[in-house]
């Protein structure tokens, strides 16, 4: 009974010193999803590349036979390379300048002899420079050049193979020659056309199941966990060792205050994700019912729970303070790369996933997206709250044991 | 300023755990997250059905080759668990190699050859199934070449068969790996085959960890102007402005000297490039985030808000500067946003830095002006 009215006066207290620093509070607000929403913008703005200005490469052509013009100027024109790449032909000083320049993003050069030493099955090497200063560029344009010549090796031996089969069957050079450049353009053709192999079929019976929704969610989430973060340690008052003792005559604990801190910052996250959610929810539209409300603010909560337990531990084990704030970042970076909100888990290692699963943080977040992705009317709430409980629990007791030692 | 040196040595004897763990912190916390980094971008698989429709040579050495692929993790589903397992995102996607698979091929025929299960969450979807499509290739495209064989010889006398024209490309591609791609970027020398270009920057996240720990390392500037200690400086020989000027270049000298010996280590460690330029810009940048987090540590007269701001500066910083996560796409569409980088010089090698010459004006402006604390 004492020690709920203990933790009833210091949410007051809290409640009173917070609206001293009212201002603040928005802050407080806003600061995560502007950090979010940025790391957001950066990676959409890599993965769906401007069309206005498409990453421009050079193509160095120093054998100049048929063949590579052939090529080149496919490529140059080739749509397969969607609108955002754009190739040019240029000289080799030209490309080395305008890498200097930072006008192009690689370029790639063709080198003497190329073709003769194709047909006659010497060794080619394909130089592909990159710009140092636009690194996922040249990534991407070696990727693309890589699975190119994934094509030409394939067909340079089957055009080998037909020339030594024309020979074999008696064929004179000059014949043999044209049909070998012949067989060149129709396999150049050939491979362009390779996407006919597959027939690709789409999975998309929910309206609900798109990358938006998703990563909304992750978001949402990510959010979640940094207002908890930073309103609990916005809370946090650094008393001095005679005040903690003076407090301590009371009869009030440590744990009292830590308990009203949890308290006040799981209650105003929930009303800040409440918010946030709203508004996900009236840009993307979940499809919610009344009872995935209920289960998704009981999921919150036992989460939250959770989250807040871990940090108030660190808190109590560690004094330093610096040291604190490094061990609840670490912690919080470590559990949100882990609960699939930033990366869906299925693409970690297969080690990996196994630990995952013990995390709360993909626990929570598996859930949350069965529910409001795939329609799951089952929730297992039995994991996440253990695991609510043993961190409630552990927390108790390292602080009430602390208490004993200090005393 | 040997009373400086003497006094400081003083102060960092008492708290030498904790100074030794943030002089230490950026450089042990570096090669610990690239080898972690590493470690799991080497074993990251993306998870991929096949559902094998018949039960032929050709098809059979086609799932060879896609098991054989290091960055696939093949799962063995039947169609109908194919298209549930795509749905609830437990596989990237599935591709379903169909009845006739081998009959087709050596009817010339490649169209339709797989069918290809994906939703809009299968992101690796498009280069895995750009991968399969090329394994197919290579052997309707051997087809190909039997069948243009087989109308070579149509007058002649001499038949090759298809086995025996396939074989002998296939034997062709095998000892004649013959078109190589190397990469190399630019004004580096050396090009390879297989080069070690991750988007993982070592010396980004040592910046961010490094930005991070000077800042909680100048907590001494708060924590010398408590209001106790401010009437004490009267009576010592410097006023207070040279007195933490002076601290200032002590802890300069100290971290500097850290920053060699780190970039001696992820020399042999990580083996980054150990250049004397290198050292230069170092040094440039070690310079700013001292000048930066003394002249925040000046606006500051809590600790607990001085190492909030620690923390939400350098979170904001490391997502802004391209150390963590890849801004090519930012900054191909804005240029201009590269001037508000403060890593930039450090990071590009460029040896103008505005942030530079903006604090050490503002720290200069501070030393001349404002009587704040001289009273």
């Amino acid at each position: 009974m004492k020690t709920i009215k203990h933790i009833l006066l210091f949410i007051k207290n809290i409640v009173v010193q917070v609206k001293r620093k009212w201002i603040s509070l928005p802050l407080l607000f806003v600061f995560p999803i502007i950090a979010v929403g940025l790391v957001i913008t950066i990676i959409a703005s890599f993965f769906y590349p401007d069309e206005q200005q498409p990453i421009q490469i050079g193509i160095v052509d120093l054998d100049e036979s048929d063949e590579t013009q052939l090529v080149t100027d496919l490529i140059e024109e080739s749509s397969q390379l969607g609108s955002y790449i754009q190739v040019h032909k240029m000289k080799e000083k030209e490309a080395q300048e305008s890498i200097g320049n930072n006008e192009i993003s690689a370029y790639i050069i063709f080198p003497n002899k190329f073709t003769k030493s194709l047909y006659q099955g010497h060794p080619v090497e394909l130089p592909i420079v990159g710009n140092p200063k636009k690194q996922m560029d040249s990534l991407l344009i070696r990727e693309i050049i890589e699975s190119v010549s994934r094509h030409i090796r394939a067909s340079q031996a089957n055009i080998l193979t037909i020339n030594y089969f024309a020979k074999e069957l008696g064929m004179n050079d000059e014949q043999r020659n044209e049909l070998v450049f012949e067989q060149f353009k129709e396999f150049v053709f050939y491979t362009l056309g390779s996407n006919q192999i597959v027939n690709e079929r789409d999975i998309t019976n929910q309206a609900t199941t798109s990358p938006f929704h998703y990563f909304g969610m992750g978001f949402w989430f990510i959010c979640l966990s940094i207002w908890l973060f930073i309103i609990y340690n916005y809370l946090y008052t650094d008393s001095h060792l005679r005040m903690k003792q003076r407090v301590r005559l009371y009869g009030v604990t440590e744990l009292q205050q830590i308990i009203a801190r949890i308290i006040v910052s799981m209650i105003s996250s929930l009303l800040f994700c409440g918010i946030l959610f709203f508004s996900i929810d009236k840009l993307l539209d979940f499809e919610l019912s009344v009872p995935d409300y209920s289960k998704g603010i009981m999921l919150t909560v036992l989460y939250s729970i959770t989250l807040l337990g871990i940090l108030a531990i660190i808190e109590v084990v560690i004094v330093s303070n610096k040291l604190r704030l490094l061990a609840q970042s670490i912690v919080l970076l470590m559990s949100l790369v882990v609960s699939g909100a930033i990366i869906p888990v299925i693409y970690y290692p297969q080690w990996l996933q196994g630990l995952v699963t013990y995390s709360f943080t993909y626990e929570t977040f598996y859930w949350l997206i069965e529910m409001l992705l795939n329609n799951r009317i089952f929730i297992d709430f039995l994991p996440i709250s253990i695991m609510a409980s043993i961190a409630i629990s552990t927390l108790v007791g390292i602080s009430l044991w602390k208490e004993r030692v200090i005393d | 300023m040997i009373d400086i040196i003497k006094t400081r040595f003083i102060h960092w004897k008492k708290q030498r755990i904790s100074l030794l763990f943030w002089l230490l912190f950026p450089m042990i916390c570096t090669i610990f997250i690239i080898q972690l980094i590493t470690a799991i971008q080497e074993d990251s698989q993306i998870p991929v059905g096949i559902v094998m429709e018949e039960d032929t040579v050709l098809a059979n050495h086609l799932y060879a080759k896609i098991k054989n692929t290091p960055i696939l993790r093949v799962v063995n589903v039947t169609e109908t668990e194919a298209k549930q397992k795509v749905e609830s995102h437990e596989l990237d996607s599935a591709f379903v190699i169909q009845e006739d698979y081998e009959e087709n091929i050596k009817k010339g025929k490649r169209n339709w050859l797989i069918k290809s299960y994906s939703s809009n969450l299968s992101f690796a979807f498009t280069p895995v199934k750009e991968m399969i499509i090329s394994f197919v290739q290579e052997e309707t495209g051997r087809s190909k070449t039997a069948h243009t064989v087989h109308d070579l010889s149509t007058d002649s006398e001499i038949k090759f068969s298809w086995e025996e024209v396939t074989k002998k490309a296939k034997n062709i591609q095998v000892e004649e790996d013959l078109l190589l791609t190397t990469f190399s970027f630019a004004n580096t020398p050396n090009a390879s085959k297989d080069p070690n270009i991750t988007p993982v920057n070592t010396w980004g996240i040592w910046a961010v960890l490094s930005l991070l720990s000077t800042f909680l390392i100048f907590d001494w500037v708060i924590k010398e102007r408590k209001s106790v200690l401010l009437l004490r400086y009267p009576f010592i020989r410097f006023s207070i402005k040279s007195f933490l000027l002076r601290n200032l270049l002590l802890y300069t000298m100290l971290l500097f000297f850290v920053d060699i010996i780190t970039v001696i280590l992820f020399h042999y460690v990580l083996n980054e490039s150990l250049t004397l330029a290198g050292i230069g810009l170092l040094f440039m940048y070690r310079f700013m985030i001292n000048l930066g987090a003394f002249l925040s540590g000046l606006m500051f007269h809590r600790l607990m808000s001085y190492y909030g701001f620690s923390f939400i500066i350098t979170m904001f910083i490391s997502i802004l500067s391209g150390a963590t996560v890849p801004i090519d796409g930012l900054t191909n569409r804005f240029p201009w946003i590269v001037i508000y980088n403060p890593l930039y010089s450090f990071l590009e090698q460029e040896w103008f830095n505005p942030w530079l010459l903006l604090l050490l004006l503002v720290v200069i402006l501070w030393r001349i002006k404002g009587v704040k604390y001289n009273a």
